[in-house]
């Protein structure tokens, strides 16, 4: 028969509990006491995002891109982010450069599928992205793993104040403004050498809503103020105003390409990086109403890769507008 | 009123040639038509009317034909007043192949999407078939019904996840997926028409026998109608007349759905007429939906399939209101 345990007995148990438990609460305090003092190393500041003032290292070293466009902003200013987005499936829609990252960093999901646990499989000090894809409970879930800075452009894909703002969130704001004013000189120089060609009337197109279709970009949208509000092109007076509320594009029946794109001298198209068209495009511009266009007529139609995502890749869209478009146009 | 109706189709097309996008007169439209007839003319208004509007009416025309008659079929065979090319998963076959075709062979173009499209519908209608007639009880329309909507669900999501996964085939199915009658040339209705002929013909020839079946299968076969036979013939022809609409057009809904429905409200039950008047009236929908999606956004075009659905919903329903729903 198992002999009854003593009063003493029966307070060592709960006694060498409390002991165990002092003794890990001692641990966790020097353990926070650690990470505080590493965060006093490094130091924090505060930045202004579009969820409100985040505290962010001065010295992030493990930084999450969990948009888009982020990775390539934080390349044009030096920095290589742990973790980003996977592109496996838009690989042909990069560059070589582009593609070489993709193919060195861990990936946390694809568009729009961000993987929560992957972002927090990657340790991250710092993360950063655009409010396109992190709506506010997903910020909240982001914040419980890290430092979160997300950040709110005019429009869709303002890589302009957005790559800004990251930039400033990973502590390189400088860098951000020497790229900024080596695309801003370059642009004044193109802007100078062609005015000619730039005054006359520009159309720039994409894809359609319909096979055969296109649709006319406008300032609003990424491409679109790339060619009308940088480069200052003047936007053929034929084409449609842009309707309020629209996204920088406006779907075009295929009754109207000339009644639209009659009036444009220099036509421009969207391309990938080796200058293709897409399929649509590609049926577009052989329909006979758009090959009797005056600007296709005398050899105005050019492709050019427009993906801009930051000063680094308007730096290179420039130089390839220049040699593709400008050059040619103004000797024609 | 096959006559008023056939006056109606007449004005729908000419309508189809008259209105569009971008405002053409009516005597340069006219002029344009006449000199296409003679071998001559050029310019933006003999392209846009002989080369855009021309061959989109008569698409537009022998798609609303084929989708209403397979509307019909359908409902006949199945016997259920709420049934369209849908419920065999027809469209989901079509859709499924040409997500493959984008995918995993490079289609690229509408003259691509016709024949994934076709081979897409004629395959699923297949498996419908044979999975829904196995068993002793063979292929009875509760039956082909159920695996027709199994298959169909089974595939769309299959498509989906594709497309999902796989940018080039999402947008290749962003310009066929919603129904489109917009720069669809004569390559297309050459590609498609013997096969919705030949469907129109098939239907032609199951008119009567599905009067009998309305009956009952017993007293059917005891009329002399082949059940057997006219269910096969009847599975044809839908994958004929859907599968080819579905080919030239995308999935465009509720012409099959709709047209045979208030048909029927006119004609009464019998198949035969249920089947001459709805290929005449679904045309006059289709083309008069083109038109509407053709002026009400300009610059823009709303593709046909949003159209219909947007006129087809609330007249299905405003009609339901108001008239007694003609069993089958």
């Amino acid at each position: 028969m198992p002999r009854p345990a003593s009063s003493r007995a029966r307070l060592a148990a709960p006694l060498a509990l409390a002991l165990l438990l002092v003794g890990l609460t001692a641990c966790s305090a020097d353990a926070d006491a650690t990470d505080t003092a590493a965060a006093e190393t490094t130091g924090t500041r505060s930045i202004e995002t579009a969820y409100g003032e985040v505290d962010v290292p001065e010295d992030a070293q493990r930084i999450v891109a969990v948009s888009y466009d982020t990775p390539w902003q934080l390349a044009a200013v030096g920095v290589t982010p742990v973790a980003m987005q996977d592109y496996s499936a838009y690989a042909d829609s990069f560059t070589g450069a582009q593609q070489e990252l993709m193919a060195s960093v861990d990936t946390v999901g694809t568009f729009f599928a961000l993987n929560i646990e992957a972002v927090m499989a990657a340790e991250p000090d710092l993360i950063v992205g655009d409010v396109l894809e992190i709506d506010e409970a997903t910020y909240e879930e982001l914040s419980k793993i890290a430092p979160t800075a997300i950040f709110e452009g005019a429009y869709r894909g303002d890589w302009r104040a957005i790559g800004g703002s990251i930039a400033d969130a990973v502590g390189q704001a400088d860098e951000f403004e020497s790229t900024k004013a080596g695309y801003d000189d370059e642009l004044a120089r193109v802007k100078d050498t062609y005015a000619d060609v730039l005054a006359r009337p520009w159309a720039a197109i994409g894809d359609g809503d319909v096979e055969g279709g296109f649709s006319v970009l406008y300032p609003g949208g990424s491409v679109g103020a790339l060619f009308f509000d940088d480069l200052g092109a003047t936007m053929a007076p034929s084409i449609p105003a842009e309707e309020e509320g629209a996204k920088g594009w406006m779907y075009i029946s295929p009754e109207l390409t000339t009644t639209v794109l009659g009036g444009a001298e220099i036509i421009v198209t969207g391309a990938n990086p080796v200058g293709e068209l897409s399929d649509s495009l590609t049926g577009t511009v052989q329909t006979p109403l758009f090959t009797a266009l005056p600007a296709v007529q005398a050899g105005q139609l050019y492709s050019v890769f427009s993906s801009v995502t930051d000063y680094g890749s308007a730096l290179a869209w420039l130089d390839t507008l220049e040699q593709t478009v400008l050059i040619p146009a103004s000797e024609s | 009123m096959l006559i008023l109706a056939l006056t109606v189709l007449a004005a729908s097309i000419i309508g189809s040639l008259a209105v569009g996008a971008r405002y053409i007169p009516p005597a340069e439209v006219l002029q344009a038509l006449i000199d296409a007839a003679q071998g001559r003319g050029s310019g933006e208004v003999q392209e846009i009317v002989v080369g855009l509007r021309l061959p989109r009416a008569f698409v537009g025309a022998i798609v609303g034909a084929a989708l209403g008659v397979s509307g019909a079929l359908i409902q006949a065979l199945t016997r259920n007043p709420l049934a369209d090319p849908g419920i065999l998963g027809i469209n989901a076959g079509a859709g499924f192949l040409v997500t493959v075709g984008i995918g995993w062979f490079g289609v690229g173009d509408i003259q691509g999407y016709v024949w994934f499209a076709f081979a897409g519908a004629a395959l699923a209608t297949l498996l419908v078939f044979v999975i829904g007639a196995a068993g002793p009880s063979g292929a009875t329309p509760v039956r082909l019904t159920l695996v027709g909507v199994a298959l169909g669900a089974l595939l769309s999501g299959v498509s989906s996840m594709i497309s999902l996964l796989n940018p080039a085939v999402f947008n290749g199915m962003r310009f066929w997926g919603a129904g489109t009658l917009t720069s669809r040339d004569e390559h297309v209705l050459w590609a498609v028409l013997p096969f919705i002929l030949i469907g129109l013909v098939l239907a032609a020839t199951v008119a009567a026998p599905l009067n009998a079946i309305a009956l009952g299968e017993d007293l059917a076969s005891s009329l002399g109608a082949s059940v057997v036979r006219t269910r096969v013939i009847v599975i044809v022809a839908v994958t004929l007349l859907a599968g080819g609409a579905t080919a030239a057009a995308g999935p465009i809904g509720f012409v099959g759905l709709m047209v045979p429905h208030v048909v029927r409200w006119f004609v009464g039950p019998d198949q035969r007429w249920i089947i001459v008047f709805t290929a005449v009236c679904a045309p006059i929908l289709l083309l008069a939906a083109d038109v509407l999606g053709r002026v009400v956004v300009p610059p823009q075009e709303m593709q046909v399939g949003i159209v219909t659905a947007f006129i087809g919903a609330p007249v299905l329903v405003f009609l339901a209101r108001r008239r007694k729903i003609t069993g089958l």
